[in-house]
């Protein structure tokens, strides 16, 4: 096996300016981040920038087109869209946060317990890893939210419920990577105790990629978090979380194109800017 | 001095090749001049950096978008090749220049049969061959190149042949359609020994059939059966250009000599290897890493006694990877264990090394348990400050995320010591001790030369005075320059700390350099065991003498 | 396909040993055989964890079949009603044998509030959901492969706009992209009916398309990346010297390499075609398993939701299996490095 030789920043900037494969522009990661903090900003001080309260109605002006005095329009009750959207950005980001929390604690706890056990620990935790697989996600979430009935919290636990599997797979490859790496065999020469080759070693290099899924996970919780919300399967109506706002504009799709548009938008621009920065991550993660 | 010859197949005169890199241009090759007659060899030699594969890739066109070339002239076969276009480059590469890339493994598409491979040279320059007599033609090819039985190899693919019959079909899909030149980079290297010597026998062989040769290689005892000329290169330069005999038995140029001499000799056992001033360890690093006297010098550091290991992967074909093997390493002295590929000397380290338990046999460290079936790790633990060890791959072995004090600071600071000023001052002790610069210590080993990176590795290995240190194929993956610089390096530290060492090598020539006895295995089993100097110059055993003959076939002569 | 076992020589010579046609064929049926056993024992796990989940979990299933969590109260005559009905006064052990032997000869049961034989609801929703995923996933392929074979050849530009547009189309939530499309083609343009009824082509479309979208971002996305390490490998540049043109080399040696991963990808998003299906069926009011499940979950209806998650998982285990053995037959070099 050869070695690469130089330090040869050359060689390295030789196969960066070869990549075929673009990294995503520079500015393309600030941006995403901006977009998330202008909305985590919404999901803890929404009466900042909301105009009106999210619940007060208004007959007067009952499905009004946007304008500037209602940016997203308003809905069916005279609901000012923009400032529901603002308020509904808690319950949104919430789930997305919190579903993925779930999901990364359930995918370490059995990627760790796979890939570090011995033969038989590990055959048990990746058969059980699989056959969670094998359900559809939001097949699971809806059996999940059979029993427990549905509501904001039971959509978060339901989605990250749905998202471990994915998690645990790749955790378990990777400590499995990791655990037969030469460092590790370098610091039990050094007479390290497994308790210390784990803290010091193993969590921090499994881990550190994962900073990049966490943030892929993010987006793609709040889309099916949000499509349980769609369904009627997820937060309860007095609130308004997008999917719910998405599913009330359904019945005036003929004629209120904006109920529609803007809750959309938001979704998608949310899990694009969370998946921007889960890419960004990941490609720093590839060529440090 | 070519003007008195017939027209060269290849000329070049003053060719100098730079890259684009983010906006500004970089040259590395600066003004080389060479010739090639059809049907001789001309060799470039010289370490990873000097820009001899740049060259070789610039003479089928495939430096890529980012590579600027000029050259007063380069002419192949008459025509500039400066000047032609992508259609006509298509039609020199395989038709009239073949290129033979270093690891076949990789190099030849692991999802294509044999035939499929050799077959694109027809298929591509004989579009109106049909795939019957294609087939025929790729036969005769792989038969020209010495595959036994090519009917029942050509519809296998690379992963499932062995690395010299890969090579052999990597180099057949090269010369399918006799090509006036044959471009070899780095042909042997992945290879064993023996299989290395097969490879330029061929070499040779397609030489004395008339097609012309351009050997790269970083080793010059090498390429020397083969090369007509050879051409020694050094930073994008040709610091040397001459006939082989002539270049290997009156080298002019200082570097040629460098080079020359950092190559371990059965002759010069003893000698330095890299120039430069007297090597000496600093007092003070001295001091820092030294063993205490107290502990007497009595008896061997180890002792291996009828250790075994077979793993079982395949449950219907269990393999022995060692075979009741035994040895002594005495005080402040080496044991070299030599052996090709599959020989056992890696499970073998590993298991002198505490990671792999043996299923018989035992291992005692300065007369103390070491390792034996029974052995816990927990108990082997407070031996472990005794035994260092140095990796072929430094980098590997170094957590990816930690810098280079980081690394040394926690090989220090095992046991009760803190970290603080005085862990500072040992890490500078180390690297004082090792020849790098202390600024090292704030520098990630990403960003060091291979040659840094295994003198950290060895820092770290002698952080607790070790009474012996495993270096396992430790300079396998450098430039014989650089491997010099770690030789002496270790042996100076040997003389200086009466260390022992455990060298692992696949060379012979190394091993016999660095050790005062000698363990040759093979298939698990050590099949030679004598001073160094016995096995290498009156082997008795069989295997021994099959070793020496492929090494000196390569170039080496005692 | 000639079969030749591998066997190292002691000297690290190769020896081959061709075998006979028949033990050839033999090795394949073990193959089979091991590849469907453990998919029957993913198939066990699927429907022990839905028994847990449905039966152990909610302490009386009785209840939550009978009301849910809006806490209203049943009287027990109605609760002893249901115990009867379900069976879910005999123990749990009994409970738990008894589906396994139900489910694993196909029978599910009776569905109270589709008021039908569930093998029978099963059997008229599972061929639309089925026919929606499948085109879905042929459709994401085409799609994929003709953008990132496009971008490739197409300079830096192409290739960085090809990854912007893959990641904007994976991150589109489906029920809004269905939504748009309605607004487009249904509202706008009056093209295509926006409620999507069985066996009409047109009413296909929109749902088509809604599911295949994201897929086909994600499909490019891991083509592409396997596509450009091809491209780099010492492979790549041999067959350049051997006279290969770009598109030579591109179709010839680093689509084959690419196209393997993306195949295993395939099978994992198998499963999120039938998540989006069950999406995608709500928006577009057309009737599948979706539409059934999301009655079964309303309705509380145990029964049917059990049999409906164990035919997506058993949808998604045979979709793994194909995607298996689809990679065995690109890639046979995959079961050597194992």
């Amino acid at each position: 096996m050869n070695i690469e030789q130089p330090p040869a920043p050359l060689a390295a900037a030789l196969r960066q300016g070869q990549r075929w494969y673009p990294l995503p522009a520079r500015w393309l990661p600030g941006l995403a981040l901006a977009v998330l903090a202008v909305l985590a900003w919404a999901a803890l001080f929404p009466a900042t920038l909301a105009p009106y309260s999210p619940t007060d109605m208004d007959t007067n002006y009952i499905l009004q087109s946007p304008s500037w005095r209602h940016l997203f329009g308003t809905d069916e009750n005279g609901r000012d869209v923009f400032s529901r959207a603002v308020h509904g950005a808690h319950d949104s980001l919430a789930i997305g946060v919190l579903a993925t929390l779930i999901g990364l604690g359930l995918g370490m706890l059995c990627g760790f317990i796979g890939g570090l056990g011995g033969r038989a620990l590990d055959w048990a935790v990746t058969r059980f890893v699989e056959v969670m697989f094998a359900f559809p996600s939001i097949v699971l979430a809806l059996l999940f939210i059979t029993v427990f009935g549905n509501g904001a919290y039971t959509t978060a636990v339901a989605v990250g419920l749905s998202m471990f599997p994915g998690f645990a797979r790749v955790i378990r490859t990777q400590v499995r990577v990791q655990k037969n790496a030469e460092y590790i065999n370098a610091s039990v020469a050094l007479g390290r105790s497994p308790r210390f080759i784990l803290v010091r070693h193993l969590v921090p290099n499994v881990m550190w990629p994962l900073l990049a899924l966490f943030t892929l996970g993010i987006g793609q919780s709040i889309i099916w978090g949000a499509a349980l919300g769609y369904l009627g399967m997820g937060a309860a109506p007095p609130a308004s979380e997008w999917g719910l706002l998405l599913a009330s504009g359904k019945n005036f799709i003929y004629s209120a194109w904006w109920l529609t548009l803007f809750p959309g938008l938001l979704i998608a621009a949310t899990s694009v800017a969370a998946t921007a920065l889960g890419r960004a991550l990941e490609s720093r993660n590839r060529n440090p | 001095m070519s003007d008195l010859l017939p027209s060269p197949l290849l000329a070049a005169r003053n060719l100098r090749i730079g890259f684009d890199v983010a906006g500004a241009y970089r040259e590395v090759l600066h003004g080389v001049d060479f010739t090639l007659q059809p049907g001789r060899c001309l060799a470039l030699v010289g370490e990873s950096g000097s820009g001899k594969s740049v060259i070789a890739k610039s003479l089928v066109g495939l430096l890529g978008d980012a590579a600027r070339v000029s050259a007063d002239q380069l002419e192949f076969q008459g025509h500039n090749l400066l000047a032609l276009s992508q259609a006509h480059w298509r039609s020199v590469r395989g038709e009239r220049v073949g290129f033979v890339l270093q690891d076949a493994l990789v190099s030849l598409d692991p999802l294509r049969t044999v035939g499929e491979e050799v077959g694109d040279a027809f298929r591509l320059h004989r579009r109106a061959m049909p795939a019957a007599e294609r087939r025929q033609q790729v036969l005769e090819t792989l038969a020209r190149v010495g595959i036994p039985d090519p009917e029942q190899r050509i519809d296998l693919r690379s992963p499932q042949l062995s690395g010299g019959l890969r090579q052999r079909a990597l180099i057949a899909s090269a010369i399918a359609l006799e090509p006036a030149l044959l471009i070899a980079d780095e042909p042997t290297t992945a290879l064993d020994a023996s299989v290395q010597a097969q490879i330029l026998a061929l070499l040779l062989a397609l030489k004395q059939r008339g097609t012309a040769i351009l050997l790269i290689s970083h080793d010059l005892a090498a390429v020397a059966k083969v090369a007509d000329h050879i051409a020694v290169m050094h930073q994008g330069k040709i610091v040397e250009y001459a006939p082989s005999a002539q270049l290997r038995s009156a080298p002019v140029s200082p570097y040629t000599r460098q080079l020359l001499a950092a190559i371990p000799h059965p002759q010069r056992k003893g000698q330095r290897l890299s120039p430069g001033p007297a090597l000496a360890l600093p007092a003070h690093a001295l001091a820092a890493i030294a063993r205490p006297a107290a502990e007497a010098l009595r008896g061997p550091r180890l002792e291996v006694r009828n250790v075994s290991k077979t793993f079982h992967r395949h449950p219907a074909q269990p393999r022995r990877a060692v075979d009741n093997v035994s040895f002594q390493v005495p005080a402040g002295a080496t044991l070299g264990i030599v052996g090709e590929s599959g020989s056992g000397k890696s499970t073998l380290a590993n298991i002198v090394l505490g990671l792999l338990t043996p299923d018989a046999g035992q291992v005692d460290l300065d007369g103390h348990a070491w390792v034996a079936r029974q052995q816990r790790e927990a108990q082997r633990r407070p031996l472990r400050p005794r035994m260092g060890v140095v990796f072929q791959d430094p980098l590997s072995s170094f957590d990816p995320r930690w810098s280079v004090a980081q690394v040394l600071e926690d090989a220090l600071l095992f046991g009760a010591r803190k970290r603080g000023p005085t862990v500072t001052a040992q890490a500078h002790s180390l690297l004082d001790a090792v020849g790098l610069p202390r600024s090292a210590l704030h520098s990630h080993p990403r960003y060091l030369s291979g040659g840094q990176r295994q003198r950290i590795a060895i820092a770290r290995a002698l952080a607790h005075s070790p009474s012996l240190v495993v270096c396992d194929e430790a300079v396998s993956a450098l430039d014989v320059s650089i491997q010099a610089q770690i030789l002496d390096l270790l042996l100076l530290i040997q003389r200086e700390l009466h260390v022992s060492y455990l060298f692992i090598s696949h060379d012979l020539d190394v091993v016999h350099h660095m050790s005062q006895q000698v363990v040759v295995m093979k298939d698990g089993a050590i099949v030679e065991h004598g001073e160094a100097d016995q096995v290498l110059f009156h082997p008795s055993h069989d295997y021994t003498r099959q070793l020496l003959a492929a090494s000196r076939a390569n170039g080496v002569s005692p | 396909m000639s079969w030749v076992v591998f066997k190292r020589h002691r000297k690290g010579l190769a020896t081959l040993t061709p075998l006979g046609a028949h033990l050839g064929a033999r090795l394949a049926l073990w193959r089979l055989a091991t590849q469907g056993l453990s998919a029957l024992l993913v198939m066990f796990g699927v429907v022990s964890v839905t028994f847990i989940a449905l039966r152990v979990v909610p302490g009386d299933p009785a209840r939550l079949i009978a009301g849910g969590g809006s806490g209203i109260d049943v009287s027990e005559v109605v609760l002893q009603q249901i115990r009867e009905q379900y069976g879910l006064n005999r123990p749990l052990l009994q409970q738990y044998l008894s589906m396994l032997y139900d489910f694993g000869r196909g029978q599910f049961g009776y569905s109270y509030i589709m008021r039908d034989d569930i093998g029978s609801i099963l059997q008229r929703y599972l061929g639309p959901t089925l026919l929606l995923a499948v085109t879905a996933l042929a459709c994401a392929w085409l799609l994929a492969l003709a953008f990132v074979l496009w971008s490739a050849r197409g300079g830096r530009l192409a290739s960085a706009l090809g990854a912007v547009v893959e990641t904007l189309s994976a991150s589109l939530p489906h029920f809004w992209l269905g939504a748009l499309l309605i607004m487009l083609f249904s509202v706008q343009l009056r093209w295509l009916p926006a409620v999507s009824e069985p066996g009409s082509v047109p009413g296909l479309v929109m749902p088509v398309l809604t599911l295949a979208l994201p897929c086909a971002g994600y499909l490019a996305q891991i083509l592409r990346g396997s596509l450009a390490n091809a491209l780099q490998a010492p492979f790549a540049l041999s067959a350049r010297a051997r006279g290969e043109s770009e598109w030579g080399v591109l179709l010839r040696h680093a689509l084959r390499h690419a196209i393997a991963p993306a195949i295993s990808a395939s099978a994992s998003f198998f499963g999120a075609l039938i998540s989006g299906a069950v999406v995608v069926e709500s928006v577009f009011s057309r009737p599948g398993l979706g539409r059934v499940l999301m009655l079964g979950v309303d309705g509380r209806d145990i029964q049917l939701v059990a049999a409906v998650v164990t035919v997506a998982a058993l949808l998604y285990v045979i979709a793994n299996l194909a995607a298996d053995n689809l990679v065995r037959w690109v890639d046979p070099g995959a079961a050597h490095e194992h």
